[in-house]
């Protein structure tokens, strides 16, 4: 339209100038352009007054005026034209229109019919997909609570079985799988709460059989150990058993070998059997707990738990009740402690670490320090022997037992083998005690034997016999009762003895034995044996009686060593090896002094009567001295009897003794004061006597051996040498060296020199009674004169 | 409390353990014989209205091979001999057993002999009852025949021998001290009219 407009204004300008001839021209042009472009009349009109010319401007003004409204009325004209083509336009346009509406409802109408069923079921399918989408989502939250509420229900189900760890197992299943993933609030809400609750209820469960388990191992322990020391106890016995068999069979013949050799295995397969019968205890309740607390997360606070609680029952199982005798209650001391160990044993080795192997020993070691502190302890007080034997044996067997567990119990022996000399000294004491009264029963008789049995209790069991052969009974011993009494008191000593050296970790103990048996021996029984000979022996037949005994003691000291020696394992030919000196030397020499003095003086009493010799008689007695023959008398009584108890040995030592007396005395009174002088007669009486003396001590040869009669002849020779010089032809060979080595040696010459000097010279008188003889001087008093002149020149 | 001691040395076979566990049941838990053959049970029994503690030595049968450690001989109070009616050879070593007694043990202790398996049947048995009778008279002892296993005089034989250690160390007490039983036998006299015919001293 502007276009137009402006097309329109250039169009009047252009033909205005076509028009214009002068300024008047151009100003109308100038005018009408700025009207036309709306520019400001202003400069226009102040010049047209100040030119002074408004009738110019006006007139221009009207002119333009006049151009317009021909301008206005060509378009207006145009516009018509325009108007009524429009209008009919219009006309026809209304025409369609009103066919199109028409055309448009009938449209509508049909589409209203048609859609209508159409939108009604859109309807109810968009319902029922809404429907089915809910429907879906309902099965599957359905299934998903139905698998939780199957595992819920097993959960349950193994709770109520105590299937504690598949209830766990379960547990968590849940809480990985389902509890994400559960629709319902309700249910996680309850699964969040029941959850925890379920384990706090399975953990105490689970705590609370442990704790019934706890109480239960103690009893088992006990029992346990009990049962344990008990197989190493008859384990022990059978070995011993075979042990015995193997020596008797030894002892039977060499051909034994095979024997050993089936027992041995046979103890083998014992050996195997037995380890089964330990392993009967329950170690399941444990192993659950600590399963289950594994699988809780809390194993290593239950490993804690565990051990604390096992070493607060340890702790307790050291106190030892001040109100039973330990003697009592050591038996369940120290079997609830081996019974400990050998669960813990087990524990460590199956317990999948739940108490580790340094733990174990800890535990151990308080435990061996405490037994021993407590058997220390124990021993100290105690003061029966038996008592102390019995505890260490059953610490001995607790020691087999546990070592075989391979638990180190050298401690234990160790406090053993300290006690051994406490032992030994209640041992000693004990036969100290019995030695004595059974020395003050003794009644100095022989025993008498009327069975065999008691043969073979009182002798055979002691080896006392000196035959083989059984003597016909009633049997009369050599002994009296006192030495089978003293034999019981120390064989028993020395089964005491090696019962409490067996076992104690000493192999080697014979040399052990062997000590307090030489004790028991040298110091106990020799002194009490020495004590009885010096108070209680009155009389000959007592100290004969005592004199026998000791002979026999001496064969029986063989047997206790070597009874000690086989108890102790050690071969005997190594016993006899190391053998020492008599025991009961002091007892014996005692009794065979005590003998020999009895029958000096019981011998003294007929010795005097040598006073009724004559000592200057005329004629020589040819029947030897009445003395002699009642010294002989008595000493041949003395030997019958005496070859009955005492060992040939004995007795020929003690009448060796006894002849060597009389011999003594007789020298003693030629040289004493009683007799003042005597003459060859008397001498050659003398020497009859000896030489009965002599004929007795070689009357004694079947007694003895050949060259023990010629000792006991020998015990005259001092008496026989003076003799022999004094009836000497020549007595001065005395103070030949060679001579006097040879034939006087056992002579003292101050004794010779004052005997010799009683020797009264017989030839006055003889020169009186047998004056045909004549009276040449008797070489012989010579010769025994040069020899008191020369012995009292040596002095 | 005074400790009575016994030792019941028993042949093999004859279920002496049977006797024992019958009457010590349950004082003494599962015990066995030791290495050195030996062991006891306890138990605490009610006399004349006085409770005393026995304890009763128990031997393993030995006689093979063992020796008994002849330290447990001395100082029982008491033995029991017990044999099997059924098993004439245990009741032919009894004498050995008296014998070994009289070797080991102290001289007045007191014995028992016990013939055990009373209960079984007349045919079996071997040893008639006068037989055990006539024993223990000769050795002049007391007598019981016992079934362990009905029970039979199990309990009369161990009293019986705890009552005679008891009057046998009441007697020495009183002969030893007898200014101290005048008071005892005041007590006694107030207390137990029966015991006081038996005893002249409580005992303990």
């Amino acid at each position: 339209m502007n276009s137009t407009k402006s097309r329109r204004k250039v169009g009047p300008a252009s033909a205005i100038e076509n028009g214009a001839e002068s300024a008047d021209k151009l100003e109308q042009m100038l005018l009408s352009s700025a009207i036309c472009n709306n520019e400001d009349l202003g400069p226009f009109i102040r010049k047209a007054f100040s030119s002074g010319k408004p009738e110019t401007l006006h007139h221009h003004l009207r002119h333009f005026a006049r151009s317009k409204e021909s301008e206005i009325e060509e378009v207006c004209k145009a516009h018509y034209q325009d108007f009524i083509m429009a209008v009919d336009d219009l006309k026809s346009l209304l025409s369609d229109v009103d066919s199109l509406k028409s055309a448009l409802s009938d449209s509508n109408s049909r589409l209203q019919s048609v859609a209508g069923p159409l939108l009604s079921s859109l309807d109810a399918f968009l319902e029922a997909r809404t429907v089915s989408v809910n429907v879906d989502l309902a099965l599957q939250s359905l299934a998903t609570s139905i698998r939780l509420i199957e595992v819920c229900a097993r959960s349950n189900h193994h709770l109520s079985n105590s299937n504690l760890y598949m209830a766990l197992k379960c547990l968590d299943s849940i809480e990985t799988e389902f509890l994400d993933k559960t629709p319902s609030s309700t249910l996680r809400r309850m699964l969040e709460k029941k959850i925890p609750a379920i384990r706090a209820h399975i953990e105490r469960k689970v705590s609370k059989e442990f704790g019934d388990w706890l109480v239960e191992i103690r009893v088992v322990c006990r029992n346990l150990g009990q049962l344990a020391i008990g197989q190493a106890s008859s384990a022990r016995q059978r070995e011993e058993d075979l042990r015995i068999k193997q020596r008797q069979a030894e002892e039977q013949s060499r051909l034994s070998l095979r024997d050993c050799v089936y027992a041995l295995q046979e103890e083998d397969d014992e050996e195997d059997n037995h380890g089964d019968s330990t392993n009967g205890f329950d170690l399941t309740p444990l192993y659950r707990a600590y399963h289950i607390h594994q699988t809780l997360g809390l194993g290593d606070r239950f490993k804690q738990y565990y051990f604390e609680n096992r070493k607060l029952q340890l702790t307790s199982d050291f106190q030892v009740s001040s109100m039973t005798p330990f003697l009592e209650s050591h038996q369940t001391f120290f079997a609830q402690i081996a019974g400990f160990f050998i669960v813990e044993d087990r524990v460590m080795r199956t317990g999948g670490g739940l108490i580790s192997k340094i733990e174990v020993e800890n535990l151990w070691e308080a435990a061996v320090s405490k037994m021993c502190s407590v058997l220390e302890d124990q021993f100290s007080r105690m003061q029966t022997a038996n008592h102390l034997l019995l505890i260490k044996d059953y610490v001995s067997l607790l020691g087999v037992t546990l070592r075989r567990y391979g638990y180190p119990v050298d401690a234990l022996l160790d406090v053993l083998s300290k006690h051994r000399d406490k032992y030994h000294e209640l041992l000693l004491s004990d036969c100290r005690k019995q030695i004595s009264e059974a020395l003050a029963a003794d009644k100095f008789e022989q025993m008498l034997m009327k069975k065999e049995y008691e043969y073979s209790m009182n002798v055979l069991s002691f080896q006392l016999q000196t035959s083989d052969i059984v003597p016909a009974f009633p049997y009369v011993a050599p002994f009296s009762s006192t030495v089978p009494d003293c034999c019981r008191i120390v064989r028993s000593f020395v089964e005491d003895s090696v019962s409490f050296m067996s076992y104690g970790g000493q192999l080697d103990f014979y040399d052990v034995v062997k000590k307090y048996l030489d004790r028991l021996l040298s110091e106990v029984l020799d002194e009490a044996l020495l004590k009885l000979i010096t108070t209680s022996v009155h009389g000959v037949s007592q100290a004969m009686q005592m004199a026998a005994n000791m002979a026999v003691m001496e064969r029986a000291c063989d047997f206790f060593f070597r009874h000690a020696a086989q108890l102790s394992g050690i071969s005997l030919r190594m016993a006899e090896r190391g053998r020492k000196q008599f025991p009961l030397g002091k007892a014996r020499d005692s009794a065979e002094e005590m003998l020999s003095g009895l029958l000096k003086a019981k011998v003294d009493g007929f010795m005097t009567l040598i006073e009724n010799v004559n000592w200057m008689a005329d004629e020589p007695a040819q029947n030897g001295n009445e003395y002699v023959n009642e010294v002989i008398i008595y000493l041949e009584t003395l030997v019958s009897t005496a070859q009955q108890i005492l060992p040939a040995q004995v007795l020929k030592r003690v009448l060796q003794d006894v002849i060597s007396h009389i011999s003594e005395n007789i020298v003693g009174i030629l040289c004493g004061d009683s007799v003042k002088k005597f003459n060859i007669n008397a001498i050659i009486g003398i020497d009859v006597d000896i030489r009965f003396l002599e004929s007795f001590a070689d009357n004694q040869a079947p007694i003895f051996s050949e060259g023990d009669a010629n000792q006991l002849k020998k015990a005259l020779a001092e008496s026989r040498q003076l003799v022999n010089l004094l009836l000497s032809d020549h007595p001065e060979n005395f103070m030949n060296p060679v001579i006097r080595a040879r034939s006087y040696n056992t002579l003292d010459y101050r004794k010779v020199v004052t005997i010799s000097e009683k020797l009264r010279d017989q030839s006055d008188r003889l020169f009186g009674t047998f004056g045909s003889r004549g009276a040449k001087p008797n070489p012989k008093k010579k010769s025994l004169d040069t020899l008191i002149r020369r012995l009292k020149d040596v002095s | 409390m005074r400790y009575l001691r016994l030792i019941l040395a028993l042949v093999i076979g004859v279920g002496k353990s049977c006797l024992l566990l019958r009457f010590s049941d349950g004082s003494f838990t599962t015990s066995f014989i030791t290495t050195i053959g030996i062991d006891f049970k306890i138990r605490t029994i009610e006399l004349d209205g006085k409770r005393i503690k026995l304890q009763i030595w128990d031997t393993a049968g030995q006689e093979r091979f063992r020796t008994i450690t002849t330290a447990y001989y001395r100082g029982a109070m008491g033995i029991l001999l017990v044999y099997d009616v059924t098993d004439e050879s245990s009741f032919n070593n009894i004498r050995n057993w008296i014998r070994n007694i009289e070797q080991h043990a102290s001289d007045n202790v007191n014995k028992i002999l016990v013939g055990n398996k009373a209960d079984m049947d007349e045919s079996k048995r071997a040893v008639p009852t006068s037989k055990g009778q006539a024993l223990a008279d000769e050795y002049g002892i007391k007598f019981f025949e016992t079934s362990a296993k009905t029970n039979l005089n199990v309990e009369q034989v161990f009293f019986s021998i705890a009552r005679d250690i008891k009057q046998r160390l009441a007697d020495t007490d009183s002969r030893a001290e007898p200014t101290t039983i005048k008071i005892n036998q005041a007590d006694q006299g107030a207390g137990a009219g029966q015991a006081a015919q038996k005893s002249a001293c409580c005992g303990s």
